[in-house]
């Protein structure tokens, strides 16, 4: 991970260093997926760096953030056997499922953001029926941890929808945003969201709690 | 020694691998995959449930979270049917917690579960046969063509929500009912993956191995059963012992050595026998046994003797089919039983 600009902060990551920077376990499982959702469909777009706008908030901050994002298959084929043929059916089989692709995908991207933004936290756990999902502090009464999501497209108004939820309109009921439920929750001290679009590539990392 | 904290963080933790593998597995959709991921989500709810049951005093957020994750991974695992069961807990769990943060935890479930519940009523009610099942509580119809129609809607649900164990139950006795081997082993299997704690089901699984599989593979599946019979459940040492019996018949040649593990099973199980009947079909065995290793033809009365009246009456034939044939009705109806504990 290398810093290039103190203006404009780039930042160069790659993936293999995740299997260092978090817990080699969690990350395993989310690798294929980042690698058959991050490239796009267009072969135009399959080239590395793969460059992500992200939005960084805490507080009253924001900052701006260039992650380009590369890395080494061999590197990562020896961490996680047999992935080039994982993200090639991902990315061709007839079965592969689209909406557990990009879910795993943000996931792992999410891992990418705790290790640049909030460095030297780790992911401990991970739970899919509540916020958050990615828990660096267990802790019951007090957890710390990070909400994620991916939409393959639609960039930043996307990813807005998911923080800030959606009015009630004609036969749709209200759907409260993320940022709010986080904030309401007694049992969470520290809480982030991680929120990722994959066309255009662009993210928003933002402390939500305290 | 670990404390209370550390053992509900180690399953949180093992809990979240198993997770995120199922999740991978999902993604890639096949229908192998899907099945591996339910067989791992049921895993996950099960650790999400020992991680809460370790930590006492548990905060009440922290049991709402844990019962939420535990039926998320069962609903996540096609298994509507036991995500229900831990539904009715959540609902009893929110009420110690302060409303907005109850929403808040509970606003990613709650339609998850109704959407799912509502497909899995609307699956099974597209086939009137099962709805008859469910009426009369008779799984095995009398007529043949019956028989095939409810293992085709059974195998049908199961396509939809391939982690019910249940269903995989009822599909392999259901196989067993139009004499496909295959299927009913395949089957029975399936359920025990998806259940590996239910007595019943593995009980079953010994019999339907013995029946079933080439009498070398049968062997290597009983023998680590065999060598932990001193403390198994009740359910699974007569089952073991009816397996021996069934093989001794498939292979004249071990008979006596087969026979001589089934009297040992069957001691092993009467100080857990948990139910009258249990102990009249082990003392029926056990007379079967004595005879038979005896080289003694069994006594006629052998039901009698064991204090199955009604049976000896009622069934006809050999004793030894009868008692195999109520053992294996009486087995097979405590799967429901095991699943809900």
């Amino acid at each position: 991970m290398t810093e290039r600009n103190p203006t404009r902060r780039v930042v160069e990551y790659r993936l293999e260093r995740l299997f260092v920077d978090q817990d080699r376990d969690l990350v395993h499982d989310t690798i294929a997926a980042a690698l058959a959702w991050i490239p796009g469909r267009g072969k135009a777009k399959r080239q590395q760096p793969f460059h992500f706008e992200v939005e960084h908030i805490t507080g009253t901050q924001r900052a701006r953030v260039q992650l380009d994002l590369t890395w080494d298959m061999l590197a990562l084929e020896s961490a996680v056997p047999g992935l080039r043929d994982q993200v090639r059916r991902l990315q061709t089989g007839r079965s592969a499922q689209r909406e557990h692709i990009t879910e795993l995908a943000a996931y792992a991207l999410t891992f990418v953001a705790i290790s640049v933004l909030l460095p030297g936290r780790r992911a401990r756990a991970f739970r899919k029926g509540s916020a958050p999902d990615i828990l660096f502090d267990l802790t019951p009464g007090a957890l710390r941890g990070v909400e994620s999501a991916g939409r393959s497209s639609g960039g930043k108004s996307a990813l807005l929808l998911i923080r800030n939820g959606t009015a009630a309109r004609a036969g749709k009921q209200k759907v409260p945003g993320k940022a709010s439920l986080l904030a309401d929750r007694a049992d969470v001290a520290e809480v982030h969201l991680s929120l990722w679009s994959g066309a255009p590539r662009i993210s928003i990392m933002e402390q939500i709690k305290p | 020694m670990s404390t209370a904290a550390e053992l509900y963080e180690v399953n949180l933790v093992s809990s979240s691998k198993l997770k995120l593998r199922a999740t991978a597995g999902l993604a890639e959709g096949t229908a192998e995959a899907i099945f591996d991921a339910c067989v791992l989500f049921h895993e996950a709810a099960r650790l999400e449930r020992r991680a809460v049951e370790a930590l006492a005093p548990c905060p009440p957020e922290a049991r709402l979270a844990g019962s939420i994750e535990e039926c998320w991974c069962l609903l996540e695992g096609s298994d509507p049917d036991a995500a229900a069961a831990v539904w009715s807990r959540i609902l009893s769990e929110q009420e110690d917690v302060d409303r907005a943060t109850a929403q808040a935890m509970l606003v990613r479930l709650r339609p998850r579960y109704d959407k799912s519940i509502k497909s899995f009523v609307r699956a099974a009610q597209s086939h009137p046969v099962l709805g008859q099942i469910g009426r009369t509580h008779i799984l095995i119809p009398t007529n043949s063509d019956e028989r095939r129609k409810a293992l085709r809607a059974t195998l049908a649900v199961l396509q939809q929500f391939p982690g019910v164990p249940l269903l995989w139950a009822a599909a392999s006795r259901l196989a067993d009912a139009v004499d496909n081997p295959e299927l009913q082993w395949e089957a029975i299997i399936k359920a025990l993956r998806l259940d590996p704690n239910n007595t019943a089901l593995r009980a079953s699984s010994l019999l339907v191995a013995a029946e079933r599989l080439r009498p070398a593979q049968a062997d290597a599946y009983l023998a680590p059963v065999h060598l932990t019979v001193h403390r198994a459940e009740a359910e699974v040492c007569l089952m073991l012992a009816f397996s021996e019996v069934v093989l001794a018949e498939r292979s004249p040649g071990t008979r006596e050595a087969r026979w001589t593990r089934a009297a040992k099973a069957v001691n092993a199980g009467f100080p857990r026998a948990h139910a009258e009947w249990m102990t009249k079909i082990l003392n029926g065995l056990r007379l079967f046994l004595e005879a038979s290793i005896a080289k003694r033809k069994p006594d006629p009365d052998l039901l009698y003797r064991a204090g199955l009246g009604r049976l000896a009456a009622t069934s006809g034939g050999k004793p030894i089919d009868a008692l195999l044939t109520e053992a294996t009705a009486r087995v097979g109806a405590m799967y429901g039983s095991s699943v809900a504990a």
